[in-house]
């Protein structure tokens, strides 16, 4: 799969995802290896789009890949 | 001037002969409101019997998973200046050493940006900066860095490693524990800032069995120096300690484990083929004892606390290995085994736990090994054990009964 | 190597994966010279200590307590100090002591009469009580069922005179952890205090729903007390399962379960991480419950004063806590502390048949 398509499902499964199920780095690996990617593209691909802010690691019971936007959300939240 | 609370219970805790951790929240108190609502805080939960931080495990700092752990107080209307107050891990020096300029700048970091407050250092081994705010965490990150500081790591990821100070200043350091360190820490740089494992993974190399950074107790992953040689005798300084009241049967004779110590009032001897090199005789007779080559590690893995089966204490792996650089052997070993374990381990299941539930020949076929005696403390006692397609093949006891 | 903070910062500057300093960079010159090459080394008072390299040089090591919470004004002072006495090296243990290295002899006593004039503890080398691991408690954690610093306080203004001055029959380790997460290995020291819970969680039904999913929740508690609630769209807890570990909380923050008077501090013992003589082992319980009573702690300390005489006196020379109960056996334990044996005591978790007693070697002690 071409790079920028990959980060493009990576990122769409995860917004889907939302508040139904958390993915792990390799929950996405194994997710997209079933797909036929390797497990070193996907890597790739997770770590541009981290590294480009669109997605963050979160730490609730165990590291997580979540949307970026999640954290303005968190922090508004937390004080009510 | 700062904030002031009456702190009644805690200036309790200003007497006393050990250094009080109240004076030093107030020395910041009075010149950091972040520091000056920390103290009120506190007072309130020493009043209450209750803590007020709540969670938040989403702060970082750009392409990291981890070096900073999210807090928010759960009274922020009543302490604004801990509203946000998080945590930042740096990356400590191996051995813990410092110079009084790196010390400063971390100060002048923490009191621009922190609450002035500080662990020297987390039980990781991080040096811990205790209290910032979210839009304060990339300039942090970034001044560290270019003065050549990298973050910790926290979450589910390789943790900081540590070690004990070893050859820089301990005479029985069988191997380089600064250096592994060092070395291991650059090696696995993308596993300990961006978390890609079930759970966390602890390293941490001691360079004897006496073993000063508690490795055995509290690391997935605990490298501990050892030795094969013979352990070699000064019998002039055994008789040193004798002359300044040491009972050498009592003292060393009798508790050594192996019983493979003698002493006929003159010569202390040892049967080095029954030592099981606990160190002990070596540590009381400092000096007049001395391990000698080769020298290597044990290499021990799956020690946590209790939750959730139980605590665990790290088990043999490799009975002994060599550790020399590039130390590739045990990097290949460690991307082996927490390669099987992201595969098969549960969100939070330690490496220790994932070998107890899969069986150890899962964990030992994976990172190539094969079964010792000295992995265990005796073999099975139930008769219930499993066969694989082949283990019977060529008739394995034709070649021993021989 | 000069260090820089900019006036303005552009986090584009930021460099990653640089990893820690070398340690090079902070080793004294006669420990760079002499690494790996050190031939003995000699306590010569309870908190001094030269090291003798193959060479011939020395380096003498002068350790004082911290609190381990430290205010960047005492980091600085401790700077200053090193930098007149030690050209500007010192180092940290892992037991959070300050270690001051100097290269000169003639230092030596100036620095000692300058620590003692600043009211520096000076001590904890050798067969003695030294500084206190422990966790965050109040100061900074969301799980903490008892304070931290503030428990470590009391017990070293207790035992303070076993840093500076008194022996020991072998080095004896505290530590505290403030709730079973137990982040400072807590489960392998001689004496060790934990925070615990003795109520299960409260459930706030109506948060539930938007702060905690059902399966990790669910899946967090080791004793599977946690099932689900459908009518309420949250869950419920089977009370006789529950062991108050406190884990569902940290997965959930719907379960709370701080409570100012039911939470309180086990005492457990017997501990050790090193392999000298006999091989680590785990502490085990020795009080179930004290309350949790800042800021000074009473009951906790008098437990413990029991525990600590009671080895001193009996110990030989050598023995560990874990050494010397193991050589009297736990029924005098609970008979020579005075500590009475209670229904928490035995053992009913996942390695429970490994307490029990299988053969009838039993000691009479009353
Ligand atoms: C709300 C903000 C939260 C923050 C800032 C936060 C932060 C942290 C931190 C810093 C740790 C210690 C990490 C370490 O071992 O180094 C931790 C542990 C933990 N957190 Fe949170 N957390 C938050 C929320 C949550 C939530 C909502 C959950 C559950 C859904 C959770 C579950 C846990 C658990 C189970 C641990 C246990 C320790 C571990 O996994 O290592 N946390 N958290
Ligand atoms: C399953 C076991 C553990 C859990 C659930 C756990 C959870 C946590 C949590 C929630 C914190 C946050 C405290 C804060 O607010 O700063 C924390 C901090 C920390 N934990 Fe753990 N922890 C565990 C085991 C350990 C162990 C065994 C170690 C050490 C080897 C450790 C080292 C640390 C360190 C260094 C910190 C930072 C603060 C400190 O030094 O006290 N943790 N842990
Ligand atoms: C390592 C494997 C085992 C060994 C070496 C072993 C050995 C023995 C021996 C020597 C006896 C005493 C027999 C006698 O002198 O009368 C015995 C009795 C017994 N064994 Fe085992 N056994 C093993 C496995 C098992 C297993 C797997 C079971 C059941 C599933 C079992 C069930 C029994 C029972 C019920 C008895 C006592 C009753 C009887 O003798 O009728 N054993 N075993
Ligand atoms: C710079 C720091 C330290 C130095 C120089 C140091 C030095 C020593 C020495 C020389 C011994 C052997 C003494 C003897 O048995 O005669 C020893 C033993 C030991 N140290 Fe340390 N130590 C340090 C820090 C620590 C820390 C931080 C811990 C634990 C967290 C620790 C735990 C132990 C243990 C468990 C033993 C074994 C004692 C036994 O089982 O008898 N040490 N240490
Ligand atoms: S573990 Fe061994 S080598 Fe390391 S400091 Fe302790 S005594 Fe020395
Ligand atoms: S190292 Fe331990 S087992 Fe070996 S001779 Fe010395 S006391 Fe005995
Ligand atoms: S022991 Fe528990 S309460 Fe204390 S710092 Fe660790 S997780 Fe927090
Ligand atoms: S406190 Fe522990 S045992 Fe009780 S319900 Fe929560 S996770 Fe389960």
């Amino acid at each position: 799969m071409e790079k920028e398509e990959l980060k493009k499902q990576i990122y769409t499964l995860i917004e889907q995802a939302q508040g139904k199920k958390k993915y792990k780095q390799m929950d996405i690996i194994k997710h997209f290896r079933n797909l036929g990617v390797s497990d070193a593209e996907t890597k790739e691909a997770i770590r541009e789009l981290i590294d480009g802010g669109q997605l963050i690691y979160t730490y609730m019971g165990g590291s997580y890949i979540e949307l970026a936007t999640k954290l303005e959300k968190f922090e508004k939240d937390i004080f009510k | 001037m700062t904030k002031k609370y009456d702190t009644p219970l805690l200036d309790e805790l200003e007497k006393g002969p050990f250094p009080s951790f109240v004076t030093e929240i107030k020395k910041a108190a009075a010149k950091n409101e972040m520091a000056a609502d920390e103290l009120g805080l506190l007072e309130k939960s020493f009043r209450d019997k209750v803590t007020y931080w709540k969670h938040g495990g989403i702060v970082g700092v750009r392409g990291y998973g981890g070096g900073v752990i999210g807090r928010y107080c759960e009274l922020a209307d009543q302490f604004p200046g801990v509203a946000h107050f998080h945590t930042v891990r740096i990356n400590q020096p191996a051995g813990l050493f410092y110079t009084s300029e790196a010390m400063r700048f971390i100060c002048d970091v923490w009191d621009r940006y922190g609450s002035g407050l500080t662990n020297f250092h987390g039980s990781t081994g991080d040096i811990i900066l205790l209290g910032t705010v979210t839009d304060n965490l990339e300039a942090i990150g970034t001044i560290f860095s270019i003065n050549g500081f990298d973050l910790g790591g926290s979450g589910s990821a390789m943790r900081t490693p540590s070690c004990c100070v070893g050859p820089a200043r301990c005479e029985w350091s069988m191997i380089d524990t600064l250096d592994i360190t060092y070395d291991l820490t650059q090696e696995f740089q993308d596993e300990l800032h961006r978390p890609s494992f079930p759970y966390k993974f602890k390293i941490k190399t001691v360079g004897c069995p006496i073993d000063c950074n508690a490795s055995i107790a509290r690391a997935d992953c605990s490298i501990i120096g050892t030795w094969k040689g013979p352990i070699a005798i000064d019998q002039d300084k055994v008789k040193d300690y004798v002359k300044k009241g040491m009972n050498i049967q009592e003292e060393i004779v009798n508790l050594c484990p192996g019983k493979c110590i003698t002493w006929d009032g003159n010569n202390l001897a040892i049967n080095d083929s029954d030592c099981l090199h606990c160190m002990h005789c070596i540590a009381k007779l400092a000096g007049a004892l001395k391990p000698t080559p080769p020298f290597g590690a044990t290499v021990l893995i799956g020690s946590k606390a209790p939750f959730v089966v139980g605590a665990t204490l790290s088990w043999v792996i490799f009975p002994f290995i060599e550790m020399k650089p590039p130390y590739q052997e045990m990097k290949d070993f460690i991307r082996a085994a927490t390669e099987w374990w992201s595969e098969y381990g549960k969100n939070r299941e330690r490496i220790g736990e994932l070998i107890l539930r899969m069986g150890m020949r899962e964990f030992l076929e994976a990172v190539g090994l094969t079964p010792t005696p000295e992995m265990v403390k005796e073999p099975r006692r139930d008769p219930f054990w499993f066969w694989k397609e082949g283990d019977l093949e060529g008739k394995p006891w034709e070649s021993w009964l021989k | 190597m000069p260090y820089v903070i900019p006036d303005v910062v552009d986090v584009k500057q930021r460099k990653t994966d640089i990893g820690p300093p070398h340690y090079k960079n902070f080793l004294p010159p006669v420990i760079q010279k002499n690494y790996g090459d050190w031939k003995t080394h000699e306590i010569l008072s309870p908190g001094l200590m030269v090291h003798i390299a193959n060479s011939g040089d020395k380096i003498w090591t002068i350790r004082v307590a911290s609190p381990r919470l430290l205010a960047t004004d005492t980091l600085r002072e401790i700077a200053d100090i090193a930098e007149k006495y030690c050209d500007g090296y010192f180092r940290f243990t892992t037991r959070n002591n300050i270690e001051f290295l100097v290269s000169d002899e003639s230092k030596v006593n100036p620095l000692i009469e300058e620590l003692k004039a600043k009211k520096y503890m000076i001590g904890g080398i050798g067969s003695r009580v030294s500084n206190i691991v422990h966790t965050q408690g109040w100061i900074h954690c969301h799980s903490a069922a008892v304070d931290a610093s503030g428990l470590v306080k009391c017990l070293m203004d207790e035992f303070a005179d076993y840093f500076t001055t008194k022996e020991t029959p072998n080095k004896l380790r505290f530590a505290v952890a403030c709730c079973t997460n137990m982040c400072g290995a807590v489960h392998c020291s001689d004496i060790a205090f934990v925070g615990i819970h003795t109520k299960i969680p409260r459930i706030d039904h109506d948060k539930f729903k938007d702060l905690c999913e059902l399966p990790t929740t669910m899946a967090a508690c080791p004793t599977a007390a946690i099932i689900p609630d459908p009518a309420k769209k949250s869950v419920k807890i089977k009370e006789e399962k529950c062991m108050y570990c406190g884990n569902c909380y940290s997965v959930c923050p719907s379960l709370p379960i701080k409570d100012p008077v039911n939470d309180g501090v086990a005492i457990v013992v017997g501990g050790k991480v090193g392999n000298l003589r006999t091989p680590p082992k785990f502490s085990k319980l020795a009080v179930a419950f004290l309350p949790n009573n800042p800021p000074r702690w009473p009951e906790v300390i008098k437990a413990t004063k029991m525990i600590f005489d009671a080895y001193v006196a009996g110990a030989k020379k050598h023995e560990r806590v874990g050494e010397w109960i193991q050589r009297i056996g736990w029924e005098k334990f609970f008979a020579v502390t005075g500590i009475p044996f209670t229904w928490q005591h035995v053992d009913d978790w996942t390695y429970a048949f490994e307490t029990f007693r299988t053969t009838a070697q039993i000691k009479w002690v009353k």
